[in-house]
């Protein structure tokens, strides 16, 4: 089934496009609205960027060597089997094709088959990941030349015995938590740089439960990485690979009893998987339970707003310094969900005491390494980037995205107001977390206690500070202001400019300098020009600079 | 509410969607606004309403300047877009409650205008019903009755004629603009249907490649006036704006 027409395409473009010539106004117009090749292709491609960190990560274990990028392979090909796996189950049953193919002619048979063939293409580029994964261990070892083919035969065994696995996985097993396991088993190859050696070589056997590992198992006896009797593991993972077929065969059997059932009203894919979106609206925390209708409109419940007092004991600290304005504000802001900000700091006091744990259990790590549990921490518990807020998500409106809070009467100040007070009592929160983990990394590194409730602090700080701006950046993505061009945008942005500069400038200075003095005035600098930058954006803003609008990018 | 437009322009970076408007809308009247896909009338609305920033020009609300940081007037208007803003997991009586006090027009009195609104719109059996599980004419009609028991002095529609509403939807939507008009208060939508525009208007506002082309009483359009229209009166003026453009 072949999507479009380019043959036709073309042909009526050309035409189009002659009798558009012809009349100067029409020509102008398609100029104007057409869109621009490069930034077509620009936004296709966001995902090039991922490449760069595959190559750094990639570069960085064949250098330390030992094995390291064979395991780090034969982990990415499970991840992503996993991966794979249940997104072409979710895409097939639920995804932007199913729903647009849906109401065209086009029977389940054909469809399943477009995407399978998607799914395929989509393995050839994991290929070429294998393949450069491969041939990289060859390189690092010294090894080239005829090697490539090896690499080559390898990576396309691994494809195909992800490709298979995957098969077998959507077709019999409906439900799994597979974006925990797949990001946990991403992780793994993360952490891998930096556990023992002992750990390497537990993880380097440990793989060989996956098809995934077997390849890497054989590719390392074949090329003399590893006991020439390893080439053994090949022979199981070909025999996988030979399955496809059947594979392929059970999967599109079961895939099409789901999609047929889906239009013949015995739906058993896609209401499950939407009720599993869609909790329970009597489930839901701080919400008015349904009563009669009659009664429910008489005694004005509807009119009362959330209960705070069914949330989580963050949000009921809250509630208390809100005022009634503030608490309609937050409910909408919100979108009348609640409890999330005390089951987040459940997660950080989590996170941070595994990581706490993991700081005295691991080897010495590196720096960047060792902040990484505050700043998950953090993420959850706090909010480092101005939290996470349902009226700053964008509505379809006429080819747009404009933000939800933007046709209703509620200014700037209103929601700041609502973002500071409520991030104020979070970082709160978060702030003994956040001084028992720097305390606890200080000592691990050799330093004192309370150098480490120093660092802590500043963190804290830096996080208090910079929340004008985290505030700014949300409205700032429900708008257009970086392309409206005009003196108060281009003022902005210039001073904006200036801004940014002090801010880094004094951020560092409140680790660097040692006097306490010096370290006040960073952060008091740090304070101001945060401000500085809320208030002119708030004049832009409420002077109508800019739009409330984005342009949507759609999957379409 | 009285609305004056002057010299209102937009651009949104090579598009000039809106080309010097102006208008003056009195208040208990009726506006509909009208033009071809793309013409600006969308656009138009979104000034109003402060979603979008008039490139120059001025708006003025009972000749106080309008600017998106002006919350007082900002809460005597409300605005609904093509598709209706909701969140999804709340029910159609949470969504009402939270719009009120967002107006803050939550007072006890506000009941029986919601129960009638609800009635009119037949939303009665739907009020436990979370906003994702109503169709899109369910949807509208749930934002629409929000919004219109704030009881806000102007009004702005975006393509309600189009929204998925049954017939009875409608029926009960032009009753209330026309009692809202009653009341002194001001409708403007826009729409593509001409039949409802033209039962449906005190005054029509023809947009056309971002510029007003006509902005009249229906009875004074050229249309009319020319004797130009073969079907309806506004066919016929929309005919003239074809032939004219090629």
């Amino acid at each position: 089934m072949i999507l479009g027409s380019p043959a036709l395409e073309r042909r009526l473009r050309k035409e189009a496009k002659r009798e558009m010539r012809s009349d100067r106004a029409l020509w102008r117009d398609y100029r104007r609205h057409r869109t621009v090749w490069l930034r077509r292709k620009l936004r296709a491609n966001g995902r090039v960027a991922l490449l760069f960190v595959y190559f750094i990560f990639l570069e960085q274990m064949v250098v330390r060597g030992g094995g390291l990028a064979l395991l780090g392979v034969a982990i990415y090909a499970s991840a992503t089997t996993l991966f794979r796996a249940f997104t072409f189950r979710a895409n097939v049953l639920q995804g932007y094709d199913r729903t647009v193919l849906l109401h065209l002619p086009i029977s389940d048979e054909e469809f399943f088959t477009h995407e399978w063939n998607g799914f395929v293409f989509s393995w050839s580029r994991a290929f070429v990941l294998f393949f450069i994964a491969y041939e990289a261990t060859l390189f690092g070892s010294g090894l080239t030349g005829k090697q490539l083919a090896v690499a080559a035969l390898a990576a396309a065994l691994q494809s195909l015995c992800g490709l298979s696995v995957a098969s077998w996985l959507i077709a019999y097993v409906r439900k799994a938590k597979v974006g925990l396991a797949s990001t946990a088993l991403y992780i793994l190859i993360l952490v891998c740089l930096w556990v023992p050696a002992a750990s390497i070589r537990y993880l380097w056997s440990a793989v060989l439960i996956t098809p995934g590992g077997w390849v890497s198992h054989g590719f390392a006896g074949l090329t003399g990485s590893a006991p020439s009797r390893e080439t053994f593991w090949l022979v199981p993972a070909f025999a996988v690979a030979i399955l496809l077929p059947f594979a392929y065969g059970a999967l599109r059997r079961r895939m099409l009893v789901e999609l047929t059932s889906q239009t013949s009203g015995e739906s058993v894919g896609l209401d499950e998987l939407l009720a599993e979106r869609e909790p329970d609206v009597e489930e839901l925390p701080g919400q008015v339970k349904p009563l009669d209708p009659d009664a429910a409109i008489w005694q004005g419940h509807f009119l009362q707003g959330a209960d705070w007092a069914r949330s989580g004991w963050l949000e009921k600290v809250a509630v208390r310094w809100f005022t009634s304005r503030e608490k309609t504000i937050a409910e909408f802001m919100l979108g009348d969900q609640l409890g999330a900000w005390s089951k987040r700091w459940g997660t950080a006091a989590l996170i941070s005491g595994l990581g706490i744990i993991l700081t005295f259990a691991l080897q010495p790590l590196p720096s960047w390494v060792l902040f990484l549990p505050i700043v998950a921490g953090g993420m959850c518990g706090a909010p480092l980037f101005g939290g996470f807020w349902l009226g700053f998500n964008g509505a379809p409106a006429s080819g747009q995205l404009m933000p939800a809070y933007a046709s209703f009467p509620i200014s700037y100040a209103e929601i700041s107001r609502v973002m500071f007070k409520s991030n104020a009592i979070r970082i709160l929160a978060w702030t003994p977390l956040a001084l028992a983990y720097a305390t606890a990394l200080a000592v691990r590194m050799g330093h004192s206690a309370a150098y480490g409730v120093t660092i802590g602090i500043e963190i804290v700080v830096i996080v208090v500070a910079v929340q004008p701006a985290m505030v700014v950046g949300h409205f700032s993505v429900g708008s257009n202001d970086t392309k409206q061009i005009n003196w108060p945008t281009l003022s902005y942005f210039g001073l904006a400019l200036i801004l940014f500069v002090i801010v880094i400038a004094a951020s560092i200075a409140l680790f660097e300098v040692e006097a306490l003095e010096m370290k006040v005035l960073a952060a008091l600098a740090l304070g101001v020009v945060n401000v500085v930058g809320w208030v002119g954006y708030r004049l832009l803003f409420n002077s109508g600079a800019m739009d409330l609008l984005r342009l949507e990018e759609s999957e379409f | 509410m009285r609305i004056r437009l002057t010299g209102l322009n937009k651009r949104y970076g090579k598009v000039h969607a809106l080309k010097n408007a102006s208008l003056t809308v009195e208040p208990g009247q009726i506006v509909s606004v009208l033009g071809p896909n793309g013409a600006g009338k969308t656009t138009l609305l979104r000034c109003l309403a402060g979603i979008v920033g008039a490139t120059s020009g001025d708006i003025f609300f009972d000749e106080e300047r309008f600017t998106r940081g002006n919350m007082s007037l900002r809460r005597r208007i409300t605005f609904l877009p093509d598709f209706p803003i909701a969140f999804p997991h709340n029910t159609v009586l949470r969504h009402v409650g939270m719009v009120l006090r967002l107006y803050e027009a939550d007072q006890p009195s506000v009941e029986t205008r919601v129960m009638e609104l609800l009635r009119g719109f037949d939303l009665m059996p739907l009020i436990d019903t979370p906003m994702a599980q109503l169709s899109r004419g369910q949807a509208y009609k749930a934002a629409l009755a929000a919004l219109i028991a704030t009881d806000s002095e102007v009004l702005l529609l975006d393509e309600p004629f189009a929204s998925g509403m049954d017939p009875n939807g409608i029926t009960f939507l032009k009753r209330e603009a026309r009692e809202a008009a009653r009341r002194g208060h001001t409708v403007i939508y826009s729409t593509q249907i001409l039949d409802i525009a033209e039962k449906l208007s005190d005054r029509v506002c023809v947009i056309d490649r971002g510029e007003i082309r006509h902005y009249a009483p229906l009875a004074e359009l050229p249309g009319v006036v020319a004797g130009h229209a073969n079907g309806g009166v506004l066919e016929g003026l929309f005919q003239q704006l074809r032939e004219s453009a090629q």
